[in-house]
Protein backbone atom coordinates (compact mmCIF):
# COMPACT_ATOMS: atom_id res chain seq x y z
CA UNK A 1 0.00 0.00 0.00
CA UNK A 2 2.76 2.52 0.78
CA UNK A 3 4.25 1.24 -2.37
CA UNK A 4 2.01 1.70 -4.08
CA UNK A 5 1.34 5.65 -2.45
CA UNK A 6 5.19 6.23 -3.48
CA UNK A 7 4.47 5.52 -7.26
CA UNK A 8 4.46 8.42 -9.33
CA UNK A 9 1.29 7.94 -11.73
CA UNK A 10 3.43 7.55 -14.57
CA UNK A 11 5.38 4.81 -12.26
CA UNK A 12 2.29 2.93 -11.89
CA UNK A 13 0.94 2.90 -15.55
CA UNK A 14 4.11 1.60 -16.49
CA UNK A 15 3.50 -1.24 -13.95
CA UNK A 16 0.41 -1.64 -15.23
CA UNK A 17 1.76 -1.98 -18.89
CA UNK A 18 4.67 -4.32 -17.82
CA UNK A 19 2.37 -6.79 -16.39
CA UNK A 20 0.15 -6.60 -18.95
CA UNK A 21 2.77 -7.03 -21.27
CA UNK A 22 4.12 -9.89 -19.13
CA UNK A 23 1.35 -11.66 -19.26
CA UNK A 24 0.04 -11.39 -23.13
CA UNK A 25 3.65 -12.32 -23.89
CA UNK A 26 3.58 -15.21 -22.34
CA UNK A 27 0.16 -16.34 -23.46
CA UNK A 28 0.39 -15.58 -26.75
CA UNK A 29 4.26 -16.01 -28.12
CA UNK A 30 4.19 -19.66 -28.38
CA UNK A 31 0.71 -19.35 -30.44
CA UNK A 32 2.48 -16.48 -32.48
CA UNK A 33 5.59 -18.50 -33.11
CA UNK A 34 4.00 -21.48 -34.74
CA UNK A 35 1.71 -19.06 -36.85
CA UNK A 36 5.15 -17.27 -37.95
CA UNK A 37 6.87 -20.55 -38.09
CA UNK A 38 3.67 -21.97 -40.74
CA UNK A 39 4.21 -18.63 -42.76
CA UNK A 40 8.40 -18.38 -43.39
CA UNK A 41 9.30 -21.89 -42.57
CA UNK A 42 12.51 -21.18 -40.90
CA UNK A 43 12.89 -21.07 -36.88
CA UNK A 44 15.27 -18.41 -36.98
CA UNK A 45 13.20 -15.97 -38.55
CA UNK A 46 10.07 -16.59 -36.79
CA UNK A 47 11.54 -16.08 -33.96
CA UNK A 48 12.55 -12.13 -35.39
CA UNK A 49 9.09 -11.74 -36.44
CA UNK A 50 7.42 -12.96 -32.79
CA UNK A 51 10.30 -10.52 -31.36
CA UNK A 52 8.89 -7.81 -34.18
CA UNK A 53 5.20 -8.84 -33.31
CA UNK A 54 5.79 -8.43 -29.27
CA UNK A 55 7.77 -5.23 -29.66
CA UNK A 56 4.58 -3.65 -31.51
CA UNK A 57 2.01 -5.05 -28.77
CA UNK A 58 4.59 -2.91 -26.52
CA UNK A 59 4.82 -0.06 -28.13
CA UNK A 60 0.73 0.04 -28.57
CA UNK A 61 -0.66 -1.59 -25.94
CA UNK A 62 -1.64 1.77 -24.23
CA UNK A 63 -3.75 2.36 -27.26
CA UNK A 64 -5.74 -0.78 -27.66
CA UNK A 65 -9.19 0.15 -27.25
CA UNK A 66 -10.70 -3.11 -26.72
CA UNK A 67 -12.44 -2.87 -30.37
CA UNK A 68 -11.47 -6.15 -30.90
CA UNK A 69 -10.30 -8.73 -28.67
CA UNK A 70 -6.87 -8.61 -27.41
CA UNK A 71 -6.19 -12.06 -29.19
CA UNK A 72 -7.30 -10.76 -32.70
CA UNK A 73 -5.28 -7.70 -32.02
CA UNK A 74 -2.23 -9.51 -31.41
CA UNK A 75 -2.72 -12.51 -34.45
CA UNK A 76 -3.90 -9.48 -36.42
CA UNK A 77 -0.12 -7.88 -36.15
CA UNK A 78 1.85 -10.99 -36.20
CA UNK A 79 0.15 -11.77 -39.79
CA UNK A 80 0.73 -8.26 -40.55
CA UNK A 81 4.39 -8.65 -39.73
CA UNK A 82 4.91 -12.01 -41.77
CA UNK A 83 3.18 -10.42 -44.68
CA UNK A 84 5.41 -7.18 -44.38
CA UNK A 85 8.47 -9.43 -44.21
CA UNK A 86 8.31 -9.45 -48.01
CA UNK A 87 9.81 -6.18 -48.02
CA UNK A 88 12.75 -7.66 -47.04
CA UNK A 89 15.83 -9.21 -49.04
CA UNK A 90 15.54 -12.64 -48.30
CA UNK A 91 12.71 -14.34 -49.61
CA UNK A 92 10.38 -17.20 -47.33
CA UNK A 93 11.96 -20.35 -47.44
CA UNK A 94 10.97 -23.29 -49.40
CA UNK A 95 12.46 -26.25 -48.84
CA UNK A 96 11.65 -28.96 -51.72
CA UNK A 97 9.78 -31.88 -50.02
CA UNK A 98 11.43 -35.08 -50.04
CA UNK A 99 10.14 -37.81 -52.89
CA UNK A 100 8.98 -41.58 -52.39
CA UNK A 101 8.68 -41.29 -48.67
CA UNK A 102 6.05 -43.88 -48.38
CA UNK A 103 8.24 -46.54 -46.92
CA UNK A 104 9.19 -44.52 -43.85
CA UNK A 105 6.74 -45.15 -41.75
CA UNK A 106 8.38 -44.58 -38.38
CA UNK A 107 8.87 -40.83 -38.87
CA UNK A 108 9.22 -38.38 -35.51
CA UNK A 109 7.11 -36.17 -34.35
CA UNK A 110 9.43 -33.48 -35.47
CA UNK A 111 10.17 -35.21 -38.92
CA UNK A 112 6.19 -34.69 -39.41
CA UNK A 113 5.99 -31.36 -38.30
CA UNK A 114 8.81 -29.80 -40.69
CA UNK A 115 7.03 -31.57 -43.75
CA UNK A 116 3.68 -29.88 -42.44
CA UNK A 117 5.66 -26.96 -42.22
CA UNK A 118 6.80 -27.67 -45.90
CA UNK A 119 3.71 -28.57 -47.02
CA UNK A 120 2.25 -24.92 -46.02
CA UNK A 121 4.94 -23.20 -47.19
CA UNK A 122 4.25 -24.68 -50.62
CA UNK A 123 1.14 -22.56 -50.39
CA UNK A 124 0.52 -18.71 -51.67
CA UNK A 125 0.45 -16.27 -48.80
CA UNK A 126 -3.04 -15.68 -47.81
CA UNK A 127 -3.36 -19.71 -47.65
CA UNK A 128 -0.61 -20.04 -45.19
CA UNK A 129 -2.45 -17.51 -42.69
CA UNK A 130 -5.55 -18.76 -42.92
CA UNK A 131 -4.30 -22.31 -42.94
CA UNK A 132 -2.01 -21.43 -39.70
CA UNK A 133 -4.58 -19.53 -37.71
CA UNK A 134 -7.05 -22.69 -38.39
CA UNK A 135 -4.84 -25.00 -37.27
CA UNK A 136 -4.29 -23.16 -33.79
CA UNK A 137 -7.53 -23.40 -33.39
CA UNK A 138 -9.07 -19.92 -33.73
CA UNK A 139 -13.11 -19.90 -34.94
CA UNK A 140 -13.74 -18.68 -38.15
CA UNK A 141 -15.22 -15.69 -37.45
CA UNK A 142 -11.89 -14.67 -35.98
CA UNK A 143 -10.01 -15.56 -38.70
CA UNK A 144 -12.63 -13.35 -40.86
CA UNK A 145 -11.74 -10.51 -38.60
CA UNK A 146 -8.10 -10.60 -38.54
CA UNK A 147 -7.45 -11.58 -42.69
CA UNK A 148 -10.34 -8.91 -43.76
CA UNK A 149 -12.51 -11.79 -45.44
CA UNK A 150 -15.71 -12.71 -45.06
CA UNK A 151 -16.61 -15.86 -43.04
CA UNK A 152 -18.01 -17.68 -45.81
CA UNK A 153 -15.27 -16.75 -48.30
CA UNK A 154 -12.65 -18.29 -45.12
CA UNK A 155 -14.58 -21.29 -44.88
CA UNK A 156 -14.77 -22.17 -48.14
CA UNK A 157 -11.01 -21.53 -48.35
CA UNK A 158 -9.93 -23.43 -45.35
CA UNK A 159 -11.94 -26.28 -47.51
CA UNK A 160 -9.70 -25.80 -50.53
CA UNK A 161 -6.53 -25.89 -48.59
CA UNK A 162 -7.03 -28.96 -46.54
CA UNK A 163 -7.52 -30.03 -50.52
CA UNK A 164 -4.54 -29.31 -51.56
CA UNK A 165 -2.99 -30.32 -48.11
CA UNK A 166 -3.95 -33.42 -48.76
CA UNK A 167 -2.89 -33.62 -52.16
CA UNK A 168 0.61 -33.00 -51.03
CA UNK A 169 -0.04 -35.95 -47.99
CA UNK A 170 -1.08 -38.20 -50.45
CA UNK A 171 1.42 -37.64 -53.15
CA UNK A 172 4.44 -38.13 -50.79
CA UNK A 173 2.16 -41.21 -49.34
CA UNK A 174 1.64 -39.23 -45.90
CA UNK A 175 -2.02 -39.62 -45.64
CA UNK A 176 -3.80 -42.54 -44.44
CA UNK B 1 1.05 -40.22 -42.00
CA UNK B 2 -1.46 -38.24 -40.36
CA UNK B 3 -5.49 -38.01 -40.92
CA UNK B 4 -6.03 -34.15 -41.65
CA UNK B 5 -7.94 -34.61 -38.83
CA UNK B 6 -5.11 -34.68 -36.66
CA UNK B 7 -3.63 -32.15 -38.11
CA UNK B 8 -4.26 -29.78 -35.33
CA UNK B 9 -2.71 -31.90 -33.01
CA UNK B 10 0.21 -32.54 -34.90
CA UNK B 11 0.90 -28.82 -35.27
CA UNK B 12 0.20 -27.63 -31.30
CA UNK B 13 3.08 -30.68 -30.95
CA UNK B 14 5.38 -28.21 -31.72
CA UNK B 15 8.48 -28.10 -28.92
CA UNK B 16 8.07 -24.80 -27.02
CA UNK B 17 11.01 -22.47 -28.73
CA UNK B 18 12.99 -20.17 -26.37
CA UNK B 19 12.20 -16.98 -26.72
CA UNK B 20 13.62 -14.06 -24.85
CA UNK B 21 11.57 -13.43 -21.77
CA UNK B 22 9.65 -10.26 -21.35
CA UNK B 23 12.51 -8.20 -19.52
CA UNK B 24 14.93 -9.31 -22.29
CA UNK B 25 12.61 -8.50 -24.80
CA UNK B 26 12.10 -4.55 -23.38
CA UNK B 27 15.62 -4.11 -23.68
CA UNK B 28 15.47 -5.23 -27.41
CA UNK B 29 12.65 -2.70 -27.67
CA UNK B 30 14.42 0.13 -26.81
CA UNK B 31 17.53 -0.31 -28.53
CA UNK B 32 14.97 -1.34 -31.53
CA UNK B 33 13.53 2.25 -31.34
CA UNK B 34 16.93 3.78 -30.68
CA UNK B 35 18.24 2.11 -33.36
CA UNK B 36 15.31 2.89 -36.02
CA UNK B 37 13.99 6.32 -34.54
CA UNK B 38 17.97 7.61 -34.10
CA UNK B 39 18.45 9.12 -37.67
CA UNK B 40 15.28 10.50 -38.21
CA UNK B 41 15.37 12.21 -34.82
CA UNK B 42 18.96 13.45 -35.71
CA UNK B 43 17.86 14.73 -39.30
CA UNK B 44 14.65 16.41 -38.35
CA UNK B 45 16.74 18.29 -35.67
CA UNK B 46 19.28 19.33 -37.69
CA UNK B 47 17.01 20.63 -40.31
CA UNK B 48 15.21 22.43 -37.58
CA UNK B 49 18.28 23.80 -36.14
CA UNK B 50 19.47 25.35 -39.78
CA UNK B 51 16.01 26.97 -40.06
CA UNK B 52 16.47 28.49 -36.94
CA UNK B 53 20.07 29.85 -37.72
CA UNK B 54 19.10 30.43 -41.24
CA UNK B 55 16.14 33.46 -39.50
CA UNK B 56 18.56 34.63 -37.02
CA UNK B 57 20.85 34.71 -39.72
CA UNK B 58 18.30 36.83 -42.12
CA UNK B 59 17.16 39.07 -39.21
CA UNK B 60 20.51 40.02 -37.53
CA UNK B 61 23.05 39.85 -40.60
CA UNK B 62 23.57 42.99 -42.09
CA UNK B 63 24.45 44.47 -45.79
CA UNK B 64 23.15 40.94 -47.20
CA UNK B 65 22.33 41.03 -50.75
CA UNK B 66 19.29 40.03 -52.21
CA UNK B 67 20.96 36.93 -53.89
CA UNK B 68 22.07 35.71 -50.28
CA UNK B 69 18.94 36.50 -48.49
CA UNK B 70 16.91 34.17 -51.38
CA UNK B 71 19.80 31.74 -50.55
CA UNK B 72 19.37 31.78 -47.42
CA UNK B 73 15.33 31.30 -47.54
CA UNK B 74 15.29 28.62 -50.11
CA UNK B 75 17.64 26.70 -47.96
CA UNK B 76 14.96 26.88 -45.05
CA UNK B 77 12.53 26.14 -47.07
CA UNK B 78 14.24 22.87 -48.08
CA UNK B 79 15.24 22.02 -44.77
CA UNK B 80 11.21 22.26 -44.23
CA UNK B 81 10.37 20.06 -46.73
CA UNK B 82 13.01 17.94 -45.32
CA UNK B 83 11.61 18.08 -41.51
CA UNK B 84 8.02 17.79 -42.43
CA UNK B 85 8.86 14.78 -44.60
CA UNK B 86 10.73 12.78 -41.78
CA UNK B 87 8.10 13.90 -38.78
CA UNK B 88 5.41 12.26 -41.18
CA UNK B 89 8.23 9.14 -41.68
CA UNK B 90 8.43 9.18 -37.65
CA UNK B 91 4.91 9.61 -36.99
CA UNK B 92 3.83 6.29 -39.19
CA UNK B 93 6.70 4.51 -37.55
CA UNK B 94 5.36 5.24 -33.90
CA UNK B 95 1.58 4.91 -34.39
CA UNK B 96 0.28 2.07 -35.69
CA UNK B 97 -3.40 1.04 -37.09
CA UNK B 98 -5.52 -2.36 -35.90
CA UNK B 99 -5.27 -3.36 -39.54
CA UNK B 100 -6.64 -6.47 -41.27
CA UNK B 101 -4.64 -8.64 -43.73
CA UNK B 102 -5.90 -7.14 -46.44
CA UNK B 103 -6.11 -3.66 -45.37
CA UNK B 104 -2.81 -3.49 -44.24
CA UNK B 105 -1.64 -4.87 -47.98
CA UNK B 106 -3.86 -1.75 -49.26
CA UNK B 107 -1.75 0.47 -46.87
CA UNK B 108 1.49 -0.90 -47.63
CA UNK B 109 0.81 -0.60 -51.25
CA UNK B 110 0.03 3.18 -50.74
CA UNK B 111 3.06 3.52 -48.58
CA UNK B 112 5.10 2.45 -51.02
CA UNK B 113 3.22 4.28 -54.25
CA UNK B 114 3.81 7.30 -51.60
CA UNK B 115 7.99 6.75 -51.71
CA UNK B 116 8.10 6.23 -55.34
CA UNK B 117 6.05 9.65 -55.59
CA UNK B 118 9.24 11.05 -52.57
CA UNK B 119 11.13 9.89 -54.56
CA UNK B 120 10.27 11.23 -58.22
CA UNK B 121 8.88 14.52 -57.16
CA UNK B 122 9.45 15.84 -53.01
CA UNK B 123 13.28 14.75 -53.70
CA UNK B 124 13.66 16.51 -56.90
CA UNK B 125 11.68 19.68 -55.30
CA UNK B 126 14.03 20.10 -52.57
CA UNK B 127 16.92 19.25 -54.39
CA UNK B 128 15.99 22.13 -57.05
CA UNK B 129 15.84 24.15 -53.87
CA UNK B 130 19.09 23.28 -52.36
CA UNK B 131 20.76 23.39 -56.30
CA UNK B 132 19.75 27.35 -56.63
CA UNK B 133 20.65 28.16 -52.78
CA UNK B 134 24.04 26.76 -53.14
CA UNK B 135 24.36 29.17 -56.60
CA UNK B 136 23.08 32.44 -54.89
CA UNK B 137 24.86 31.92 -52.00
CA UNK B 138 28.53 32.46 -52.80
CA UNK B 139 27.58 35.32 -54.88
CA UNK B 140 27.76 37.97 -52.79
CA UNK B 141 31.31 36.73 -51.73
CA UNK B 142 32.80 36.19 -54.87
CA UNK B 143 32.39 39.49 -56.85
CA UNK B 144 35.55 41.04 -56.33
CA UNK B 145 37.76 38.34 -57.71
CA UNK B 146 36.91 36.71 -61.21
CA UNK B 147 39.36 34.11 -60.22
CA UNK B 148 37.66 33.00 -57.00
CA UNK B 149 34.63 33.16 -58.98
CA UNK B 150 35.53 30.77 -61.78
CA UNK B 151 37.37 28.49 -58.99
CA UNK B 152 34.11 28.68 -56.61
CA UNK B 153 31.68 28.02 -59.26
CA UNK B 154 33.71 25.31 -60.86
CA UNK B 155 33.28 23.56 -57.37
CA UNK B 156 29.55 24.44 -56.79
CA UNK B 157 28.51 23.84 -60.39
CA UNK B 158 30.51 20.48 -60.62
CA UNK B 159 29.02 19.30 -56.88
CA UNK B 160 25.54 19.92 -58.59
CA UNK B 161 26.50 18.00 -61.90
CA UNK B 162 27.42 15.17 -59.71
CA UNK B 163 24.33 15.61 -57.05
CA UNK B 164 22.14 15.52 -60.28
CA UNK B 165 23.91 13.38 -62.84
CA UNK B 166 24.93 10.52 -60.89
CA UNK B 167 24.39 10.26 -57.11
CA UNK B 168 20.56 11.21 -57.61
CA UNK B 169 19.52 8.58 -60.62
CA UNK B 170 21.62 5.70 -58.87
CA UNK B 171 19.40 6.37 -55.87
CA UNK B 172 16.68 6.54 -57.60
CA UNK B 173 17.22 3.69 -59.78
CA UNK B 174 17.86 1.22 -56.85
CA UNK B 175 14.67 2.84 -54.66
CA UNK B 176 11.99 2.54 -57.35
CA UNK B 177 13.17 -0.72 -58.37
CA UNK B 178 13.24 -1.94 -54.89
CA UNK B 179 9.33 -0.49 -54.84
CA UNK B 180 8.10 -1.52 -57.58
CA UNK B 181 9.05 -5.24 -57.35
CA UNK B 182 7.29 -4.95 -54.03
CA UNK B 183 4.25 -3.18 -55.32
CA UNK B 184 3.58 -6.04 -57.26
CA UNK B 185 4.41 -8.87 -54.94
CA UNK B 186 1.75 -6.74 -52.84
CA UNK B 187 -0.58 -6.87 -55.57
CA UNK B 188 -0.13 -10.64 -56.39
CA UNK B 189 -1.21 -11.59 -52.72
CA UNK B 190 -3.98 -8.76 -52.80
CA UNK B 191 -5.27 -10.66 -55.74
CA UNK B 192 -5.12 -13.97 -53.60
CA UNK B 193 -7.85 -12.23 -51.59
CA UNK B 194 -10.14 -11.37 -54.00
Amino acid sequence: MAYARILTHKQRKFTAKMHDFDSLYKTYSPQIFRVCMGYVNDHDRAKDLVQETFIAVWRNLAGFRNESKVSTWIYRIATNHCLRALEKEKRITKVDMPENLAAIDDESPEEKLAFLYSAIAGLPEMERIIISLELEGLPQIQIAEITGLTAVNVRVRIHRIKEKLAVKFKEHGRFD
Amino acid sequence: MEDLNNLKSLWKSAKPVELPDAAELQQDIKDFRGTKLRNKVLTVTVAVLIVILSFAALLLAKNLWLSTQAAILLNMVACIVLAATNLRSMNRFIGLKDFSNVDFLHFLQQTQRNQIRYYKRTEVAGLTLVTASTLLFPYQFITDSLAMAIGIYTVVVGWILVLWFYIRPRSFSKHSKKLSGEIGRFESIIQQAL
